[in-house]
C-alpha cells in the first residue's frame, strides 16, 4: 500500500500560509473482536455541529472496528488466499474489497514542492514522502479510511509465546524488489542497520525505539526476523508501518563507503533506484515533474489474479501555488486536487458536471488550530523574562484562562470566515481519530456572560474606565498574540478573536509575523504572549508525545519542562509513561482519552476548529478511496480507469 | 581591449567575495534556518535535529561557514552542497539555469527584433498611425505591471485551450520519441513566457529606439548627408541608426541582469521551471549555498552584461576608446 510506512516522518505542515499541507482489504484477522461502536453513530457524533457539503460527495471517516475490551496485544496473521485466484507465488496478497479493473491509464496529480530526495531512509518532508510511499512498501500498512493497521510486505507478525517485548516478523515468500532480486530479511536487518548508523541522519531513528533503547533485529531466517524491544509494547505495528525498507543489494556499497546520505538523490539515475512498491521511477525533471512507472514485481494482486497496481503511470507534476494547481486540474491537465481551499470548494462543487469530477467532501480532517498563552516562566540567558511575570501570573491562572475560553465564538468564525466548513472542536486530538478523539470532554462553550462574571469574581475589573480590565495589582488584561503572516484566512479569523475578547475587556492585538519569526519565537527564544497557529497532527498519539510530555519540545504552551510545572501536567508526564507501557488497543484508547480531559480542564491552549478536507477527481477513476488524513491517490495502485 | 577586460574582471572578484560575505550575514541573522519546518512537528525529536544541525554546520559562526564555503570554491570549484536536495549546488543550479537562459533568450530576441523595427518606424514615420499604433503598444507594455500580464496570460491560455498555462514540456512528451516534436513542445510552451518577459522590455526599446533615432534625424550630419543626394533608407539605416544605438546597448547591458530577475516573478506565477523558482523556494528554505550561489550568479550575470555592453559601444562606436 502507498504512504503508509511514511506517515511518522510526514512534514510539520504547520498549516502555515504555505498551504503545504498534504485501502485496501485488511487480510488478517485482527478483528476478531467486537466494534466499539457501530457506523451510524460514529457519523452521527462526528457531525455534531458540521454537516456534509450539499453537492459534494461525502465521504466521512467512520470509526475504525478495533476491539476494546480484550486485553491482548495486536498480532497480525494473514488469512489463506482464497480459492480459484491463480497467483505467481502462494504468499502474493489478494485486494478483496475492491473493483477488478483493467490496466492501463496515467494519472496525473500537481502538488506545490518538489520532491527532495528519492531517499527513503532520510526524506523527511512531505514532497518526497508522498511520492516515495508509492514507491515504497511498508512491513505493515496503515488504512487511511478505515484507520486499522493491516499486514503489508510481512505475512504474519505476532510475538514470541506472548511476550510482547519479542516480536516475531515472517515476510511474505517470493517478494521481489522493481528489479527482480529477492526481497528478505537482509534487507529488514540492512534497513535497521542504516537507520541506527552514525554516518546516516534519519527521522526514523527515533521511531524504532522502546523505552529509550532501540529495537533489536535478529534474522532466525531467510524470511524471518526477531524484534526485541527493551519492554514489552503494544506498538509494534506502528513502529513496523514507519519503518522505511530499503534494498540492502543495491545500497550496501554506499552504506559501507559512509554515502548513504548522497544515495538515491534526485539527480540519480532511475534505473538505479530500486524499490517495492507499486511503482517505480521513471524519470525526474527538476522543476517540472516525476513519472512513475508500474513496478512488475509488486505483491499485490485483486481477485481476478491481475496484478496490481492498474495504472501504467503516474505523474506528478510541481507547481509553485494553490492558484496553479486549481488552474491545471481545471484546464484538465491534472486529474485531481487534494485539499483546495475554501474559497475554492463551492466553485468546485458548482463546476462538476463540466468538469466532469466529483468532489468529495472528506469531513473534519488532521489539521487542528490553537490558540494559546505562553506559560513558560523564567528568563533568558540576557536576564529578560519571556513573559512579563505579572502577564504571566496573569496567563497561569485558570480562571482566566476559563474565562477568554468562553469568550470565544467559535461558531460564528466557522460560519462566516469558513463558510461552514469546519468542525467547532474541544479535545486536543481532532475527530477524525476516531479510535483516539475522546468526544466527551470538557466544552466551554461560547458565553459572554459568563466570561465576564469570572473575570469579576477574579477581581479582574475595569478599574480606570479605559475598556480593559486590570487585576487586583493593575496589570491590565491585554496582550499580543502572533500568527504567521500571509494567510488571509488565518489573519481575519485573528481579528474576530481579539473582538471576541474585546467584548468582555481583554485587549487582544494579533500581530502578523512572518513564518521563520514566528517558529524562532515559538521554538527558541520564547519571547511572545499569546500564538494563534495550526499543526497538522498525526495519525496515531504515540507518535505526538513530543507534544504531551511537559519536557517536550513541542509542549508548546511551556516547551522543554526541567520537572512538570503543574500537578495535572505531572499527571499527563504520568499518563504517557502508561500509554508507551498499555499493551491491549483499549487501554490505550482509554489513557488517551483521559489524557485529552485533563487537558480540556485545565485549557493550557485553546482549541478552536478542525477544517474539513476536500478531494476532487475526474469521474473516470475508479476504486477511489479518499481519506480525510491524506492526499487522494494514497491507494494508488488500486485506482483504474473505467472503460 | 584585452587589458579592459582583465581589468574589469579583476575588479569583479573582490565585489563578488564582499558581496557573498554580505549574504551569509543576512542569512544567518535573520529569523529561522532550514531546520524551522522541522521544529514545529511533533514527530521530530531534539536529537535528529542535534543531529542534522551539526551535519549542516548550522551550529558554527556565519564567517566560518562563508570562509569554508569561499575555500571550497577556490580550492576545489565546490559551491557547496543544496541543505534540501544533497546535490551539489552547481548541479541543481545548472538543471534549472538552461530553462531559465532559453526563457532569456527568447524573449531578449522577441524584445530587440521587435522593438529595434518598431522604433525606427515609429520615429521615419514620426506622428502618422505606425508611430501612433507603436507608441501605443509601448505605453501598454510600460504600464501593464508584468504580474498581470503573466496572469493575463495564462487565463488566456486557460479559456482558449490555445497555450499550455504553464511549464516547459507537456506531461507526455517524455514519451515521445521523436526531438521534432519535443522541440515543438517546447516552443509551444515558450511563447507566452516569452511575450510576458520580453513586453516590458519590447516597450522601453521600442520608445528610447524612436526618440534617439528622432535626435539624430535632426542632427547637421544627416542633413548633409541627405543633401548630398545618399538615399533616405541608407542614410538612416548606415548614419543614424548606428548612432542611435548606443544608448540601447547600454541598456543591454543592464537588461541582461534583469532577465534574471524579472523571470523570478514569470516563473513563479506561470510555474516555469527555470533558476527564479529554486532561488525563491531555497531563499524560503534557508538553503543556504543554493541562495549565496543564486546571488553570485546574478551579480556575475550583471557584471558580464555591463563588460558586454562596453565591448558593443566600442564596436559600434569607434570614438569610444578605454585605454
Amino acid at each position: 500500500m502507498v504512504n503508509r510506512s511514511l506517515s511518522a516522518v510526514r512534514a510539520a505542515v504547520v498549516a502555515a500560509s504555505l498551504a503545504w499541507l498534504p485501502a485496501c482489504a485488511p487480510d488478517v484477522s485482527q478483528q476478531q473482536g467486537r466494534p466499539t461502536s457501530d457506523t451510524t453513530t460514529g457519523t452521527a457524533q462526528l457531525q455534531g455541529t458540521v454537516k456534509p457539503l450539499e453537492g459534494a460527495t461525502a465521504a466521512w471517516p467512520v470509526p475504525p472496528m478495533i476491539d476494546t475490551v480484550s486485553s491482548a496485544v495486536l498480532e497480525f496473521k494473514a488469512e489463506p488466499p482464497p480459492a480459484g485466484v491463480k497467483l505467481p507465488f502462494p504468499d502474493a496478497q489478494v485486494v478483496k474489497n475492491i473493483t477488478p479493473g483493467q490496466r492501463g491509464g496515467t494519472f496525473t496529480y500537481s502538488s506545490i514542492g518538489e520532491p527532495k530526495t528519492f531517499n527513503l531512509i532520510t526524506a523527511n518532508e512531505n514532497s518526497s514522502t508522498q511520492i516515495l510511499g508509492a514507491m515504497f512498501a511498508g512491513l505493515i500498512n496503515f488504512d487511511y479510511v478505515t484507520q486499522t493497521y493491516n499486514l503489508g510486505l510481512l505475512k504474519e507478525m505476532v510475538t514470541e509465546n506472548g511476550n510482547a517485548a519479542v516480536w516475531i516478523l515472517r515476510l511474505r515468500d517470493g517478494l521481489k524488489w522493481s528489479d527482480g532480486q529477492p526481497l528478505t530479511a537482509d534487507d529488514i536487518l540492512f534497513s535497521n542497520e542504516v537507520i541506527q548508523s552514525d554516518s546516516v541522519v534519519s527521522p526514523s531513528r527515533d521511531v524504532l525505539q522502546v523505552g529509550g533503547k532501540p529495537l533489536k533485529f535478529e534474522k532466525l531466517d531467510n524470511l524471518t526476523v526477531r524484534v526485541t524491544a527493551a519492554e514489552p509494547t503494544g506498538f509494534m505495528h506502528v513502529m513496523m508501518s514507519s519503518m522505511p525498507i530499503v534494498p540492502k543489494h543495491a545500497l550496501e556499497t554506499a552504506f559501507i563507503a559512509k554515502q548513504f546520505e548522497t544515495a538515491m538523490l534526485i539527480n540519480a539515475d532511475p534505473s538505479t533506484i530500486v524499490c517495492s512498491g507499486p511503482f517505480k521511477l521513471k524519470a525526474y525533471q527538476s522543476g517540472e515533474r516525476t513519472i512513475l512507472e508500474r513496478n512488475p514485481h509488486y505483491y499485490r494482486f485483486d481477485s481476478n489474479g491481475t496484478q496490481l497496481p492498474y495504472l501504467d503511470n503516474v505523474v506528478f507534476q510541481i507547481v509553485p501555488d494553490t492558484d496553479a494547481m486549481l488552474l491545471r486540474f481545471e484546464a484538465g491537465q491534472a486529474d485531481a486536487i487534494s485539499y483546495p481551499r475554501m474559497q475554492d470548494v463551492f466553485r468546485l462543487r458548482d463546476t462538476q458536471k463540466q468538469g466532469n469530477f466529483t468532489l468529495f467532501d472528506c469531513g473534519p480532517g488532521e489539521s487542528k488550530t490553537y490558540l494559546w498563552l505562553n506559560l513558560k516562566p523564567g528568563t533568558n540567558k540576557e536576564g529578560r523574562h519571556y513573559v512579563n511575570p505579572q502577564k504571566h501570573e496573569l496567563f497561569k491562572n485558570l480562571q482566566f484562562r476559563k474565562a477568554v475560553f468562553h469568550a470565544l465564538n467559535k461558531d460564528a468564525i466557522i460560519n462566516t470566515v469558513l463558510r461552514g466548513q469546519a468542525l467547532n472542536s474541544w479535545a486536543e486530538i481532532s475527530p477524525v481519530l476516531t479510535f483516539w478523539h475522546n468526544p466527551a470532554v470538557e466544552e466551554y462553550t461560547f458565553d459572554q456572560a459568563k466570561a465576564k462574571q469570572i473575570l469579576d469574581q477574579e477581581q479582574m475589573i475595569d478599574r480606570n474606565g479605559d475598556g480593559v480590565r486590570e487585576t487586583a495589582d493593575g496589570t491590565p488584561l491585554s496582550l499580543t498574540f502572533i500568527t504567521n503572516k500571509g494567510n488571509k484566512t488565518r489573519e481575519e479569523i485573528a481579528t474576530l478573536l481579539a473582538a471576541d475578547l474585546k467584548e468582555v475587556g481583554i485587549q487582544a492585538v494579533p500581530q502578523y509575523i512572518d513564518f521563520n519569526t514566528l517558529v524562532t519565537r515559538l521554538n527558541d527564544t520564547f519571547d511572545y504572549e499569546g500564538c494563534y497557529l495550526g499543526f497538522g497532527g498525526s495519525i496515531h498519539p504515540i507518535t505526538s508525545m513530543n507534544s504531551w510530555r511537559s519536557s517536550g519540545r513541542t509542549h508548546f504552551w511551556n516547551p522543554l519542562q526541567e520537572t512538570p510545572a503543574t500537578e495535572w501536567e505531572a499527571q499527563i508526564d504520568q499518563l504517557c509513561n502508561e500509554f508507551t507501557a498499555a499493551l491491549a488497543p483499549g487501554e490505550q484508547q482509554r489513557i488517551i482519552h483521559r489524557m485529552q480531559e485533563i487537558v480540556a480542564q485545565n485549557v493550557p491552549n485553546f482549541p478552536l476548529f478542525v477544517s474539513k478536507t476536500f478531494h476532487a477527481v475526474r469521474n473516470r477513476f475508479g476504486n477511489l478511496r479518499p481519506s480525510p488524513l491524506t492526499e487522494v491517490f494514497w491507494n494508488a495502485e488500486e485506482i483504474y480507469v473505467k472503460q | 581591449m584585452l587589458k579592459l577586460v582583465l581589468r574589469r574582471l579583476a575588479s569583479a572578484i573582490p565585489l563578488l567575495v564582499a558581496l557573498s560575505f554580505v549574504t551569509f550575514y543576512l542569512l544567518f541573522n535573520s529569523p529561522g534556518d532550514y531546520l524551522s519546518t522541522l521544529r514545529m512537528n511533533p514527530q521530530v525529536n531534539q536529537e535528529y535535529l542535534t543531529r542534522e544541525i551539526q551535519r549542516l554546520g548550522l551550529d558554527q559562526p556565519f564567517y566560518h561557514v562563508w570562509a569554508k564555503w569561499l575555500w571550497g570554491i577556490v580550492r576545489y570549484g565546490n559551491f557547496g552542497q543544496s541543505f534540501q536536495y544533497k546535490i551539489p549546488v552547481t548541479d541543481h543550479i545548472g538543471e534549472r539555469l538552461f530553462a531559465t537562459l532559453l526563457l532569456a533568450l527568447t524573449s531578449t530576441l522577441f524584445a530587440w527584433l521587435l522593438a529595434i523595427p518598431l522604433g525606427i518606424a515609429a520615429a521615419v514615420k514620426q506622428n502618422t498611425l505606425t508611430d501612433r499604433l507603436a507608441s501605443a503598444i509601448a505605453f501598454i507594455g510600460l504600464s501593464v505591471p508584468s504580474v498581470l500580464l503573466a496572469l493575463l496570460a495564462i487565463y488566456f491560455a486557460a479559456v482558449s485551450g490555445w497555450f499550455p498555462t504553464g511549464g516547459l514540456r507537456s506531461d507526455d512528451a517524455y514519451f515521445w520519441t521523436s526531438t521534432w516534436m519535443k522541440m515543438k513542445d517546447i516552443a509551444w510552451h515558450l511563447v507566452l513566457p516569452t511575450i510576458v518577459l520580453g513586453f516590458g522590455g519590447l516597450a522601453i526599446y521600442t520608445r528610447h529606439m524612436r526618440s534617439n533615432l528622432l535626435e539624430t534625424l535632426r542632427t547637421d550630419y544627416m542633413r548633409t548627408a541627405l543633401s548630398k543626394g545618399v538615399p533616405y533608407y541608407k542614410a538612416v539605416t548606415r548614419h543614424a541608426l548606428r548612432n542611435a544605438l548606443n544608448p540601447l546597448i547600454t541598456l543591454f547591458g543592464f537588461a541582461f541582469s534583469d532577465l534574471l530577475s524579472g523571470a523570478f516573478l514569470v516563473e513563479n506565477v506561470m510555474a516555469y521551471p527555470g533558476l527564479g523558482r529554486t532561488t525563491i523556494e531555497a531563499y524560503f528554505q534557508k538553503d543556504m549555498f543554493v541562495v549565496a550561489a543564486s546571488v553570485l550568479l546574478g551579480a556575475t550575470m550583471l557584471i558580464l552584461g555591463n563588460l558586454l555592453a562596453d565591448i558593443l559601444l566600442a564596436l559600434n562606436d569607434p570614438r569610444i576608446r578605454y585605454e
